[in-house]
C-alpha cells in the first residue's frame, strides 16, 4: 500500500503533534509505508501508529494504484514551494531531535536517580531496554496552538512556521540565549555560528522578500535582532559557562541514569548467566552420574554373572568331590566378592577339605612307597602331607622324613607337630591310642635328635617310654641322646 | 522569470550584471563593453550623451560632460565634498533649490540622482538589448559607507531611470558574494574596494551561504580620481616650470591633462616608465604653441600618491581594532576596483594584511555581478544565500546641548533595533521635536541630518516629568524608522524616515515621467533611424534601376505614367527622411518597396539582369 497527501486537508489545521507533523512532512509523492519508516527516523511501531492517526485524520490518503512520476506540470509557487520545503526541512531537522518540554514548564520526571533497580531477571533474559533518548543537541520550542487567533493561512508563510514564530516570539523575555539560536549548550563557537547562520535564515527578513509577511515580519525582525543578540552573548564563555555547566549537568544526570540503567540490565543478565550455566553444570553432572550409573550396573551384572559362574563351577567341583576345582572357583569369585563371608567361608572350607584330601593322598602315597621300602621317594610326599593338612601325624611323620636330608626343616616339623598336637589335646578331639601316640613321639624325638636337640629328643624318648614302657626304639632313641 | 538586474553604479565605470540560469554574468554594451563610463554629456544639438561617446567628446566638451558625478550624490552643497569637486572639475556645480548640489549644462540644470539616472536608464537600455524584454527592477551598489542620504538619492536615480530599486547593497558586500556565490565557503574575508571615487573595507564571515559583515568602514571621498589629481597637478607644475604656462583655466587643456594623467597611471601599473605626450596642449594669445611632454616613473607616481594609499591601510587598522578582528583570522582579501592594479595597493594590502590578495575575482566586474546575486536571491527562492550587511554609521538622535546621542552603533547588523528613554527638559512642554542624524561625531551639528519629526501632545508637566521612549529601527532594506512613545500616557507616534537626496518628491516625480518620455523619444528615434536607413537603401536601389527602366519604358504612355510615379514615391521619401517623422517615413517605405519590386520585374523580363 501506498499512501500520498490528501490534498484537501491543510495539515497546519489539524490537531498533531511535531512529531506527527514530521512523519506527515516526509510524505511526498507516494512513498510507500516502509519508505516513510525509513525516511522518519522513529522506527516502525512509532511511526505506523503516527501513520494511523494521519489516515484517520484524512491528511494522508491510501493510494491503490502504483505510484506515477510526479507530473511536471507544477504551479508557479513551485519554486516558493521548494524553497519552503528547504526551510522547512531545515527546521524538522531539529524537530527529528526528540521533543524536549519548554524549559520552566514541568518535566515529567524520570525514575529518581539512584534507585536503580538490580532486578533478578527470570530467564529468558527481558527485551533489550530502549537506549535512553539521547539529550538533543537542537533545542525544541512548542509552537503555539494551531488555533491561536494570530495565525493567518492567507500569508505567504506556512501556519507551522507561523507557530513556531509566535511561539519564540511570546517568550523572547525568557528564551536563552542559545534556545533563539535553537542549540543546546555548547562551548563549540564553530556550532553556534552554524547555528546563527539557520537562524538567520529562519528569521531574516530577506528570506521571505516579496511575500506578504503582515506582522510576521515585525516578529521575524524581532527575533533576527534577538538571534544576532545570542550570538554576540554567547561569543563570551562567562555567558556560555553557566549554560553549558547545566546542560553538562544534565548529561551527566542522564549518563548516570542510563549507566545505571546498564549496570541493572548487566546484573541481571549476569544473575541469569549465572543460573543458566549453574544449571548446565547440574545437568552435565546428572548425566555423568547415569552415565556411572550405568556403567556400574553393567560392571555388577557382569560380575554378578562371574561370580554365578563360579559358584556354579565350584558348585558343580564340590559335587564332584574335587574340592581343589571347588575352592579354586571360590577364591575367584571371591576375588570379585571379597566381602562375600558366605563365599569365603565356602572356599575356606573346600580349600581346608581339598588340602586334607591332598595331604591324605600323598601321605597314603607315601605309606604304600614306604611300604614297598622306598622311603626315600616317600620323604616329598609326607612333606607335602604335611604342608596340606598340618595334622600331627602328618608333621611328624614328615619331620621325621626329612631327619637325615634337612635337620633343620625336621625340627621345623617336630616343632609343628609338637603344637599341633598340644592343641588337639587341648581340645580333646582326638583319642589316639598309647602306642600310636608313642611313634608320634619317637618320631618328633628322632627329628629332633638329628637336628642336635638332643634333650628335646630325650624328652619325647621318655614320653614314647612312658607311653608304651620298655620299647627298644624308645630306648634306642634314649640311648642315641645320651651318647650326645 | 522576472529579469531583475544588479547594477555597480561606479564612479568612473557602470556595470550591470544579470543571474541567468543560476548563473551571474555580466551584460556587455551596444561596443561589447562590459563595463560603461560613468560620463554623461549634453552635446551641442542638445543630444543627450552616455558612456564611451560621452567619454570620447569629453576633451571637447568638458564643460558640458559629467564625470564622477558620484561624488556629488546625495551631498550637500557645504559639504567639503561639493567644494572639492567644484574645485576640480570642469563642469560647473550650482546650488540647489534644497542646499543640495546641481550640475549646469549647457542651458539646464540637473539634479545629481539625474545625471546617475541617464547612466542607470542607458545600463537598462543595454539589459533590454540583451535580454529581449523589460527590465523594471533592479538592485544597485553604493558604496558600504554612503550615509542615508547618498543612499536615498542613489535609489531615487533607480526610479528616475525608470526602475524599481528593490535593494541597495554595499559594494564590498556584493564583491564577497561574488567571491563566495556557489562554493561552499566557510571563510572570514576582507574585501578592499578601491575605485575611481571612493575607498570600502568590509570584513565578513562567509558560511553556510550567509554572508555576515561583521566590520565595514570606508572613505567616500577618497579614489581614482584623487590619484589622477596628484599626477595632474605635478604634470602641470612641472609644465608651467618649463614652460612658465599655466593651463589651470585652460578646461581643454585641463581634461586631456587629466585623461593623460590616468591613461599614464594605468600603464605605470604594468611599466616602470610612461610618458604623457600631449602635442598642442596650450596655445597663447599670441599663437604660441606649447607641447607635453613629461616622462613618468613608477617610483614618482608612487611618492606622489603614497599617502593617499596608507590612508586606506589606516581605515583598514582601524575597523580591524574597532571590531577586534586579528588579522590572522582572515583567510582571504578580496581587490575590488580598478584602483587595486596598481602595484604599490597590492603589495601594501599584501603586507598589511599578510596574506596574497585573492586573484580569482575580476576587480571591474565582481561588485555588479554580486549584486545580480543578491537581485536573484531577493525574487527568486532558488538561489539560497542571505546577506547580513551592516548599518555603517551610527544613528541617533539630537539631545540637549545639541549632542548627538547614538542608539544604533555603526557596524550593527541589520535589521536591528533600539530604544532610549528621554524626558522633557522644560515644564509643560508638550511637544519635543526629533532631530535624526547619522554619523560619528559628538556634535550632533557635524552628522548627516537624515530627518525631523515632532513628538505633540505630551502631559503638561514639570520638566523631566514626562518620559518618552524612542525607538529606532532599521529594516532589512535600510529603511529607518522612529517610534516615540509617551510611557505614561502611552501614546505614540512613529515615522519613517525619508533620507534626503535633494529632490522633493514633485521634482522627482516630475523627472520620472520626463524620463519616461525620453524613453518614449529614444524607442521613437531608434525605430525612426531604422526607417531611414531602410528607406535610404530602397532609395539608393531604385535610382541605381532608373535609366534601364527609363530606356524600357518610355515608350509607352503606360511606362511613361509609372516612371513619373516613381519620381514622386522617391521625392515623398526624400522629404519624409527630412521630416523625421517615423509614420510618414513608414508610408513611404512601402511605396518604396513596391516601386524597387516593380523595376526589378521590368528589367528581369526583358532579360537584362
Ligand atoms: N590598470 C590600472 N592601474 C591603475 N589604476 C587603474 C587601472 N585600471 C583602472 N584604474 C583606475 O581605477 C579607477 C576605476 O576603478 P573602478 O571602475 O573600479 O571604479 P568605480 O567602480 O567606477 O568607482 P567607485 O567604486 O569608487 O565608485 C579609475 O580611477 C582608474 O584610473
Ligand atoms: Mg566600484
Amino acid at each position: 500500500m501506498r499512501l500520498a497527501l490528501n490534498p484537501q486537508v491543510r495539515a497546519e489545521t489539524l490537531p498533531l503533534d511535531p512529531q506527527e507533523y514530521f512523519v506527515l512532512s516526509r510524505v511526498e509523492g507516494q512513498p510507500s509505508v516502509g519508505e516513510i519508516i525509513g525516511v522518519s527516523g522513529l522506527g516502525p511501531a512509532v511511526t505506523e501508529q503516527i501513520l494511523e492517526k494521519l489516515l484517520e485524520l484524512g491528511a494522508l490518503a491510501r493510494v491503490e494504484a502504483p505510484a506515477r512520476p510526479s507530473t511536471p506540470t507544477r504551479p508557479p509557487h513551485e519554486r516558493r514551494a521548494r524553497a519552503d520545503e528547504r526551510r522547512r526541512t531545515r527546521l524538522r531537522q531539529q524537530l527529528a531531535a526528540q521533543v524536549r518540554p519548554p524549559a520552566g514548564a514541568a518535566k515529567p520526571q524520570r525514575a529518581p536517580t539512584g534507585t536503580a533497580h538490580a532486578v533478578a531477571s527470570p530467564p529468558p533474559p527481558p527485551p533489550p531496554e530502549p537506549e535512553p533518548e539521547p539529550l538533543p543537541d537542537t533545542v525544541f520550542i512548542e509552537p503555539v496552538p494551531g488555533d491561536d487567533a494570530r495565525l493567518d493561512p492567507s500569508l505567504g508563510l506556512a501556519v507551522y512556521d507561523q507557530r513556531v514564530l509566535l511561539a519564540m516570539d511570546d517568550r523572547r523575555q525568557t528564551l536563552s540565549p542559545y534556545e533563539f539560536l535553537g542549540l543546546a549548550p555548547t562551548d563549540d563557537l564553530k556550532a553556534i555560528r552554524a547555528a546563527f547562520r539557520d537562524a538567520s535564515r529562519r528569521f531574516h527578513p530577506d528570506a521571505y522578500h516579496g511575500r506578504s509577511l503582515g506582522s510576521f515580519g515585525g516578529v521575524m525582525s524581532r527575533l533576527f535582532v534577538d538571534a544576532k543578540a545570542a550570538y554576540g552573548a554567547l561569543q563570551r564563555a562567562d555567558v556560555r559557562a553557566p549554560l553549558v555547566a547545566e546542560r553538562e549537568a544534565e548529561l551527566e544526570r542522564r549518563r548516570q541514569r542510563q549507566q545505571q540503567r546498564r549496570e541493572a540490565a548487566a546484573a541481571a543478565e549476569a544473575l541469569a548467566r549465572n543460573e543458566r550455566e549453574a544449571e548446565a553444570a547440574q545437568r552435565r553432572a546428572a548425566r555423568a552420574a547415569q552415565r556411572a550409573e550405568r556403567e556400574r550396573e553393567r560392571i555388577n551384572t557382569a560380575r554378578r554373572a562371574k561370580v554365578a559362574e563360579y559358584l556354579q563351577g565350584a558348585a558343580a567341583a564340590e559335587g564332584m568331590e574335587n574340592f581343589a576345582a571347588a575352592a579354586n572357583n571360590y577364591r575367584l569369585a571371591l576375588q570379585i566378592e571379597p566381602e562375600d563371608q558366605d563365599i569365603r567361608a565356602r572356599w575356606e572350607s573346600t580349600r581346608a577339605k581339598a588340602r586334607r584330601i591332598r595331604a591324605k593322598d600323598a601321605y597314603s602315597r607315601a605309606c604304600s612307597l614306604i611300604d614297598l621300602g622306598h622311603a626315600s621317594e616317600a620323604t616329598p610326599l609326607l612333606v607335602e602331607a604335611a604342608q596340606a593338612d598340618p595334622t600331627t601325624e602328618h608333621l611328624a611323620h614328615a619331620a621325621d622324613a626329612v631327619r637325615d636330608q634337612d635337620p633343620v626343616q625336621a625340627r621345623e616339623l617336630a616343632m609343628a607337630a609338637l603344637r599341633a598336637m598340644g592343641e588337639e589335646d587341648k581340645e580333646g578331639k582326638v583319642k589316639r591310642r598309647p602306642t600310636v601316640e608313642a611313634d608320634l613321639r619317637l618320631m618328633i624325638g628322632r627329628a629332633f635328635l638329628a637336628a642336635g636337640q638332643s634333650q628335646s629328643a630325650r624328652q619325647q624318648a621318655v614320653l614314647a617310654q612312658r607311653l608304651r614302657p620298655s620299647d627298644p626304639k624308645a630306648r634306642a632313641l634314649l640311648k642315641s641322646a645320651k651318647v650326645t | 522569470m522576472e529579469n531583475v538586474v544588479g547594477i555597480d553604479l561606479g564612479t568612473t565605470n557602470t556595470c550591470v550584471a544579470i543571474v541567468e540560469d543560476g548563473v551571474p554574468t555580466v551584460i556587455p554594451n551596444k561596443g561589447g563593453y562590459k563595463t560603461t563610463p560613468s560620463m554623461v554629456a549634453i552635446s551641442e544639438s542638445s543630444k543627450r550623451l552616455v558612456g564611451h561617446i560621452a567619454k570620447r567628446q569629453a576633451v571637447t566638451n568638458a564643460q558640458n560632460t559629467v564625470y564622477a558625478a558620484k561624488r556629488l550624490i546625495g551631498r550637500r552643497w557645504e559639504s567639503p565634498a561639493a567644494h572639492a569637486v567644484q574645485q576640480s572639475c570642469p563642469y560647473t556645480v550650482v546650488e540647489g533649490p534644497h542646499g543640495d548640489v546641481r550640475i549646469r549644462l549647457r542651458d539646464s540644470v540637473y539634479s545629481i540622482p539625474e545625471t546617475s539616472a541617464f547612466i542607470l536608464q542607458e545600463m537598462k537600455l543595454v539589459a533590454e538589448q540583451y535580454l529581449g524584454g523589460t527590465v523594471e527592477r533592479a538592485v544597485i551598489t553604493v558604496p558600504a559607507y554612503f550615509n542615508d542620504n547618498q543612499r536615498q538619492a542613489t535609489k531615487d536615480a533607480g526610479r528616475i531611470a525608470g526602475l524599481d530599486v528593490i535593494r541597495i547593497i554595499n559594494e564590498p558586500t556584493a564583491a564577497a558574494l561574488a567571491y563566495g556565490f556557489g562554493k561552499d565557503l566557510e571563510r572570514k574575508v576582507a574585501v578592499y574596494d578601491l575605485g575611481g571615487g571612493t575607498f570600502d573595507i568590509s570584513i565578513l564571515d562567509i558560511g553556510r551561504g550567509v554572508f555576515e559583515v561583521i566590520s565595514t568602514a570606508g572613505d567616500t571621498f577618497l579614489g581614482g580620481e584623487d590619484f589622477d589629481v596628484r599626477v595632474m597637478d605635478a604634470l602641470i607644475q612641472s609644465f608651467q616650470e618649463k614652460t612658465g604656462v599655466d593651463v589651470a583655466d585652460d578646461r581643454m587643456a585641463l581634461q586631456r591633462i587629466k585623461d593623460a594623467a590616468e591613461k599614464a597611471r594605468c600603464e605605470l601599473s604594468v611599466a616602470r616608465e610612461a610618458l604623457v605626450d600631449l602635442p598642442f596642449l596650450y596655445t597663447t594669445p599670441s599663437s604660441q604653441t606649447f607641447h607635453m611632454q613629461e616622462p613618468l616613473s613608477r617610483d614618482t607616481l608612487e611618492e606622489l600618491t603614497r599617502d593617499l594609499v596608507e590612508r586606506t591601510i589606516n581605515i583598514c587598522d582601524k575597523t580591524l581594532r574597532d571590531a577586534k578582528i586579528d588579522k590572522s583570522d582572515l583567510d582571504d582579501v578580496i581587490l575590488v576596483g580598478g584602483m587595486t592594479r596598481m602595484p604599490l595597493i597590492q603589495s601594501r594590502v599584501a603586507e598589511f594584511f599578510g596574506l596574497e590578495p585573492c586573484k580569482g575575482v575580476h576587480p571591474d566586474e565582481v561588485v555588479a555581478l554580486g549584486a545580480s546575486i543578491q537581485a536573484a536571491a531577493l525574487v527568486d527562492e532558488a538561489i539560497d544565500v542571505l546577506l547580513l550587511d551592516v548599518t555603517p554609521h551610527s544613528l541617533g538622535i539630537m539631545i540637549v546641548g545639541g549632542y548627538f546621542h547614538r542608539l544604533i552603533e555603526q557596524n550593527t547588523t541589520v535589521p536591528t533595533e533600539a530604544s532610549h528613554i528621554f524626558t522633557t527638559v522644560r515644564d509643560n512642554q508638550t511637544s519635543v521635536k526629533i532631530l535624526v542624524l547619522q554619523g560619528e561625531n559628538d556634535k550632533a551639528t557635524d552628522n548627516e541630518l537624515l530627518g525631523e519629526f515632532i513628538l505633540s501632545g505630551l502631559r503638561k508637566a514639570p520638566k523631566g516629568e514626562v518620559e518618552v521612549e524612542v525607538t529606532f529601527s532599521i529594516s532589512a532594506d535600510g529603511l529607518v524608522s522612529v517610534a516615540a512613545k509617551d510611557l505614561e500616557t502611552g501614546r505614540e507616534q512613529s515615522i519613517t524616515v525619508t533620507a534626503t537626496s535633494g529632490l522633493t518628491e514633485d521634482e522627482l516625480q516630475k523627472l520620472v515621467e520626463s524620463s519616461q518620455h525620453y524613453m518614449v523619444e529614444v524607442r521613437a528615434s531608434e525605430e525612426f533611424e531604422r526607417q531611414r536607413q531602410q528607406a535610404e537603401r530602397l532609395i539608393a536601389d531604385v535610382r541605381d534601376l532608373f535609366p534601364q527602366v527609363q530606356g524600357i519604358m518610355s515608350g509607352t504612355s503606360f511606362g511613361r505614367d509609372a516612371i513619373s510615379k516613381a519620381e514622386g514615391v522617391l521625392d515623398r521619401a526624400e522629404k519624409g527622411i527630412k521630416s523625421q517623422d517615423a509614420r510618414s517615413l513608414e508610408e513611404v517605405v512601402e511605396s518604396l518597396e513596391r516601386t524597387l519590386n516593380m523595376f526589378r520585374g521590368v528589367v528581369s523580363k526583358t532579360g537584362l539582369v
